[in-house]
């Protein structure tokens, strides 16, 4: 690699988290790409040289943070004892995540759709791949369960975990974190495939 | 526009049904999201048409759809703090968005599974969730 092209990985790099953190905060719909490129020391022009769009920037975000969770889900399965301490780091993760990037949760939501579509195909295997992680320890302590189901109680959980972007609670982020976490934890620790006037019973 | 008003007035009656007929705060949960469930999986794929209608709706209506819902999760909230008194006013709003979040994952994505196996499995999920602290068993996780 030359010189010139390590410079731009660089910026490469610079830029993207650059329009992570301002999409993050200001909303993508506000953020435009003179912000982005003020904020680097770049005109509009030279942005462009980087990447085509706003759009591409996008992107851009999208598969550097799904890559980065990725990267983090696997450095805690490795870590983890057992797929109960493995479940509960990774909702950890999770919901540090939703909280921290709630804006570009809901942005995904709103733009994913709309995004070409060889973007679409690569970013929904990027978001198989993370959420098999889940999958895979959800099954290992819930064996009883058919793989259908522990993927619809993961993606459920998931959207718990995503309820941020929807809702500004107004809680601090510790309070929301703990309080995910218990759910999202009990969401799936209680899984039934029984009808729950029949859990109620045997509950109360 | 009519669309998604219509729903949501249905859908506020029926909750306040709910609270007016039902005392016990535990079967009135229950019926909450066998209701709340039944109308994801109902609307489907118009869901996320409205979601994007009422973002696009005019000040005044988007006001008073914003009210309703309102009033809809304020139901919800109010029964969820009979059976929770651990958790404050705002721990249960979030808690109530937070259940609302996961059982919208059934309009999402096709599960592959037949809907009343997805309902009762989404259902049992949010009982826990809300009810974490409530009710026992033994822990697969601890």
């Amino acid at each position: 690699m030359t010189k010139t092209r390590l410079r731009s990985s660089a910026r490469r790099k610079e830029l993207i988290a650059v329009a992570a953190n301002l999409f993050g905060s200001r909303g993508y719909y506000a953020v435009t790409v003179d912000d982005i490129g003020e904020a680097v020391g770049l005109t509009g022009p030279a942005l462009y040289r980087h990447f085509a769009s706003k759009e591409a920037l996008l992107v851009a975000v999208f598969d550097e943070v799904i890559g980065q969770l990725t990267e983090r889900i696997r450095a805690l399965v490795s870590e983890a004892s057992d797929p109960a301490a493995a479940l509960l780091a990774i909702v950890r993760l999770h919901v540090e995540f939703a909280i921290e990037q709630r804006q570009n949760v809901a942005v995904w939501r709103q733009e994913f759709q709309h995004l070409p579509e060889t973007d679409r195909w690569r970013l929904r295997r990027a978001q198989r791949l993370y959420v098999e992680e889940w999958v895979h320890q959800v099954h290992e302590l819930r064996p009883e369960f058919s793989d259908t189901e522990v993927r619809a109680a993961v993606h459920a959980a998931i959207g718990l975990l995503q309820s941020p972007s929807d809702f500004q609670s107004g809680l601090s982020t510790e309070t929301a974190v703990n309080l995910l976490m218990s759910m999202a934890l009990a969401a799936l620790e209680h899984a039934s495939t029984k009808p729950i006037g029949l859990t109620i019973s045997s509950a109360s | 526009m009519v669309g998604i008003e219509k729903l949501l007035q249905r859908q506020l009656e029926e909750i306040e049904r709910i609270a007016r007929e039902i005392d016990d705060p535990g079967e009135a949960l229950a019926a909450i999201l066998r209701h709340h469930l039944a109308f994801i999986l109902e609307a489907g794929d118009r869901l996320a048409a409205w979601r994007q209608e009422f973002r696009n709706e005019g000040a005044e209506e988007a006001r008073r759809l914003r009210r309703m819902q309102r009033l809809y999760v304020e139901e919800w909230v109010d029964v969820v703090l009979r059976l929770r008194t651990d958790l404050s006013e705002a721990e249960a709003r979030a808690a109530v968005h937070g259940a609302m979040s996961l059982l919208q994952s059934a309009a999402a994505r096709r599960s592959g599974l037949p809907p009343e196996d997805l309902a009762d499995v989404l259902c049992s999920m949010a009982w826990a969730a809300l009810g974490s602290g409530f009710g026992s068993s033994d822990s697969v996780l601890t």
